[in-house]
């Protein structure tokens, strides 16, 4: 099931919420249970095959963690433990990869399997080794079956995050406080709930048609479409991905659970490295206590910190995905902080504009190697932006942004040319995306006092978003 | 305001506004998944079809289907109902296999007991199908092909159905000139656009690679795999429903198709399996089996082709003359022959030939090769009308001025500018003229169409974007016949065209557009028309 589908919005999420409270009031672990089959049923339609999968996982990690906690080769069922969720990923995600990088090295004919990659698996292997190692830390008081299954499967994080550290959210599973509704929180969470959606159902889904447009025509494409092209489908990440969080965060909210902010107004950052503490910031929270800390951090001398930071974003961009591209995506990311790290001081003295410009213009190259096939492409996109310059702008960008509704509005008024209007739109559009990904997480998720008009606008927001869900396609067949 | 209260709020109203937005789909219902149109208000765009066959079957009135694939999404309904004397629907479905046409047939034989012809064509492609394989390319919108309510808000809260249809619906009925109604059958789903034909057009990318010398077997379980899908496909239907005739035909594709099996050694292979396909339908009593494939005057012809399989509306319009008058009819005495010639023909088929074949200048030459076969006699005979300037100034001329000697010394008409149409506008061409009065040229009235079959006329374009949009309006303001340019008019040449008037009666007005179509249009577009006859 996803966040952006009729059946959760209109059914499933109302349900739960109701539910849950309810079967709080009975006993004080009905609500978990309830979670917890809703979260079973959130992961399982449509995914029945890989759910198996990832039950036996959670099996799997739960003995594990029972041996922490009983034996005393503590370490070894750790390491053995990570060892395994490493592997079970590595097969999902790298094996494909890794044979068809032998392939191509030696020249060798060695067939590729057909493996489907499960849903949300690189975020539940992650989760699953923090838990591992908080059992491992002692960290946490309730260690039972259903604290740890529903720590795992909370619906709202499941698929894409934010990655939470058990600590942080087993306990509130617990809290006897937080198992009473709290109309304050159900009001917010609703209000956060749908500007994530509003993010992911109008922005991301827009923004996309015409990124996907340019990388898939790039060769044919006008400098302009390119950079337009690059700039949204960069924008499109952004509102997936932190609308996606922003809904687990509202629904959360709801259900009185807090979630770590995953998303602060990255593209306000003033450096590569600010960049990495506003983007993604449960992945990087991860990959910092588990991977740069361990092998030292900055306490080990400069060559080290270096080193470690290449290593993180190395394993960040073999995390992303199994290509040459991410793997050359994390070196190039590293790279970029590591400069920032040693010319620090320097860059500081430039006015804030100009690092800002800059900052931005890397991040759009992390994005060209982020969704590029292969380095030939990437290759070939940046060279392509470097040509002559040619400012027209494909008819297919400008209706990638047409929205049916402001269609209607167009030709509903009295405008001479309509055509002239969309293209305007599309500036307007992009403008108005982009300012709106600057406001601070803490603005966005801040408590807010209830009036009629914030109803109303909430009301036309979700309904907009729910019509939004429904598309008429169209059949074209080229052949026959 | 308290929490509980904002909350109650915002659910109460949104459950509102969704109640009202999805009543609103419901009452207009354009996919006909409730009701019938209500075409007594609105006026029902009909161009999708996977989106609006399975309603149209469902919900409208009608006793004759045709049906099948793109190949079919030319015939005119208003022809199979003159000849056929029927009323009837086309519900086409492009790329489709024959399993996805049969479940839209058995769905219109369940919701209509009136239905008594059905007209179907057959594609030789989708022989090496299973019996329940589906296009995979498409994402079926099975919330309007069952039974559900529930999913039935795909429909109801959806934004595209909403604001391309539903909104626009209720706002074109404030237009001046609105009829209510339904885009003809004769137009859907293909609208009026017209395509260009010939060798040029259908070799353009065609690579003759080597014919292969060894022929493809046919084995058994191919042939029962065959069986099994003409039956559960083609036939069960037919012998569910004993009161129906089906007349099916094998779609003529061009002799470019045979030279592509020819390439994969493959002609022989199919003559097999059309053998199969024949002797399991000749068994059913109610199904009529027509084959054109042997008129190699037609399909060797690539003046009747805009590519490898389609061909033009004129064919389509000569297939239905053909089965009315049983010409290509296959029986138990002569399917054998006539597969054996096929493949003897074909076989021995000089297909280099095709590479120096003429393409016709005008394309209407084809159409007129074949008038004698559709209407049994010569074409230009009989009443035959000039449209003079004194006719033409008894019109309305708009954008627009008369002039004499034109083409061949008669008189013309030159248009100029461009409609203020709205580039992409949902309403077509054809509607947008009927309800606004705008165009660049000139309205015609005659006030009785049966005397004539055909509107001829010469045009040439002048200027940057001039070209033809000719548009026949019956009484009730629909479309029944029209021309619109080529999509690769870029010279400034005399060319002529050719209306097809032989089953439209009663009172028309016709309109000559040479404007483009659209606000897009260079201002300075100019076209003239001249050199027009009714026959």
């Amino acid at each position: 099931m996803q966040f952006n589908t009729y059946n959760f919005l209109l059914l499933f999420l109302p349900l739960t919420v109701v539910v849950y409270f309810l079967c709080n009031r009975v006993h004080k672990n009905a609500g978990k249970i309830i979670l917890l089959a809703a979260s079973l049923i959130f992961y399982g339609v449509g995914n029945l095959h890989y759910s198996l999968l990832l039950y036996a996982s959670i099996l799997f990690n739960y003995l594990i963690s029972r041996a922490i906690i009983k034996y005393d080769n503590k370490k070894i069922f750790l390491a053995s433990g990570i060892i395994v969720n490493v592997l079970i990923l590595s097969y999902y995600k790298y094996l494909n990869f890794f044979l068809s990088s032998i392939n191509e090295i030696f020249k060798s004919d060695i067939k590729l399997l057909e493996i489907l990659l499960p849903l949300g698996i690189s975020f539940y292997t992650f989760q699953q080794i923090s838990y591992l190692v908080s059992v491992y830390r002692k960290e946490l008081n309730d260690r039972s079956f259903l604290s740890y299954a529903l720590y795992i499967l909370y619906f709202p994080k499941i698929l894409m995050g934010p990655i939470t550290e058990p600590e942080e959210l087993i306990p509130q599973f617990d809290d006897e406080e937080r198992k009473k509704a709290d109309f304050d929180n159900i009001a917010d969470g609703i209000r956060i709930f749908i500007i994530g959606l509003f993010k992911k159902v109008i922005f991301a889904d827009t923004f996309v048609k015409a990124g996907s447009w340019g990388f898939a025509n790039f060769s044919s494409t006008s400098t302009a479409d390119l950079i337009i092209a690059v700039v949204v489908y960069l924008m499109h990440i952004y509102f997936d991905f932190s609308g996606y969080s922003d809904m687990g965060i509202g629904i959360s909210r709801m259900l009185n659970i807090d979630l770590p902010v995953n998303f602060d107004a990255p593209f306000r950052s003033l450096s590569v490295r600010e960049f990495w503490k506003r983007w993604h910031i449960t992945l990087g929270r991860f990959l910092t206590n588990y991977i740069y800390v361990p092998l030292g951090g900055s306490r080990k001398g400069i060559i080290r910190t270096y080193l470690n930071t290449l290593i993180v974003f190395l394993i960040s961009g073999l995390w992303h995905g199994a290509n040459w591209t991410f793997i050359v995506w994390g070196l190039y990311v590293g790279v970029c902080n590591i400069l920032d790290r040693v010319l620090e001081k320097e860059i500081n003295r430039i006015p804030k504009i100009i690092r800002w410009f800059c900052t931005f213009l890397t991040i759009n190259v992390y994005c060209i190697l982020f969704m590029s096939n292969s380095l030939a492409q990437s290759w070939e996109i940046i060279t392509h932006l470097f040509q002559k310059p040619d400012l027209r702008i494909s008819y297919e960008i400008i209706k990638a942004f047409d929205l049916p509704e402001i269609i209607f509005l167009m030709n509903s008024l009295p405008f001479q040319n309509v055509y002239k209007i969309r293209r305007l739109w599309v500036l307007v559009f992009t403008a108005a995306g982009f300012l709106f990904s600057l406001i601070p997480a803490d603005t966005l998720y801040r408590k807010r006092k209830n009036t009629v008009m914030g109803m109303i606008i909430c009301i036309l927001i979700f309904v907009w978003c729910i019509i939004s869900l429904g598309t008429e396609p169209t059949f074209v067949y080229n052949n026959f | 305001m308290k929490s509980k209260i904002w909350i109650a709020g915002f659910l109460a109203g949104s459950v509102i506004l969704l109640f009202i937005l999805g009543y609103n789909v419901y009452v207009t219902d354009p996919f006909f998944h409730y009701h019938k149109p209500l075409t007594d208000k609105f006026f029902y765009f009909l161009d999708n079809e996977r989106m609006q066959n399975d309603g149209i079957v469902r919900h409208f009135d009608y006793d004759a289907i045709i049906t099948g694939t793109s190949v079919s999404e030319y015939f005119k309904t208003s022809e199979m109902d003159e000849l056929f004397g029927t009323s009837s629907i086309k519900v086409p479905y492009q790329g489709a296999s024959w399993k996805e046409v049969n479940d839209n047939l058995l769905k219109a034989v369940n919701a209509n007991k009136n239905i008594r012809m059905v007209i179907r064509n057959i594609d030789e492609i989708q022989f090496l199908n299973e019996k329940d394989d589906l296009n995979e390319e498409y994402d079926y919108p099975e919330y309007l092909y069952n039974d559900d309510p529930l999913d039935d808000v795909n429909y109801l809260l959806n934004r595209d159905v909403l604001f391309n249809r539903v909104f626009p619906m209720y706002t074109y009925t404030r237009m001046k000139n609105f009829t209510p109604g339904h885009t003809t059958f004769d137009i859907y789903p293909m609208g009026n656009w017209s395509e260009a034909y010939g060798k040029d057009v259908v070799l353009e990318n065609y690579s003759f690679q080597d014919i292969r010398k060894e022929e493809v077997p046919f084995p058994d379980e191919d042939r029962i795999r065959l069986i099994e899908d003409v039956r559960q496909n083609l036939t069960d239907v037919a012998d569910e429903n004993p009161q129906i005739t089906f007349f099916y035909f094998f779609s003529p594709y061009s002799a470019v198709f045979w030279r592509n099996l020819a390439v994969e050694g493959y002609i022989s292979r199919l003559i097999e399996e059309e053998k199969t396909v024949i002797e399991e339908i000749l068994k059913h009593e109610n199904i009529k089996l027509f084959s054109f494939h042997d008129r190699t005057d037609i399909t060797a012809d690539l003046n009747n082709y805009t590519d490898p399989v389609h061909y033009a509306p004129w064919v389509n319009s000569w297939i239905l003359s053909s089965i009315y008058a049983e010409r290509g009819l296959l029986t138990e005495e002569n399917y054998g022959q006539y597969l054996s010639d096929l493949r003897d023909f074909y076989h021995s088929y000089d297909f280099e030939a095709l590479k120096t074949q003429k393409d016709y200048e005008d394309d209407s030459e084809a159409f007129i090769r074949l008038i004698p076969e559709i209407y049994g006699d010569e074409p230009f005979q009989s009443i035959s009308v000039a449209v003079d300037s004194a006719m033409i100034q008894s019109g309305i001329i708009q954008a627009a001025e008369t002039v004499k000697e034109q083409h061949e010394g008669t008189d013309g008409i030159i248009s100029y500018g461009r409609l203020k149409r709205q580039f992409e506008s949902q309403i077509s061409t054809d509607e947008y003229i009927l309800w606004t009065d705008d165009y660049c040229g000139v309205k015609l009235t005659i006030d009785e169409a049966a005397p004539y079959r055909y509107l001829s006329f010469y045009g040439k374009k002048l200027q940057d974007n001039g070209q033809p949009g000719v548009y026949v309006y019956d009484e009730s303001g629909n479309v029944v016949s029209s021309y619109v340019h080529y999509s690769n008019l870029t010279d400034d040449q005399w060319h002529r065209y050719l209306l097809d008037l032989r089953y439209i009666r009663g009172k028309v007005t016709i309109v000559f557009n040479g404007g483009y179509v659209d606000i897009t249009g260079s201002p300075d577009s100019s076209f003239i028309f001249s050199n027009i006859n009714l026959y």
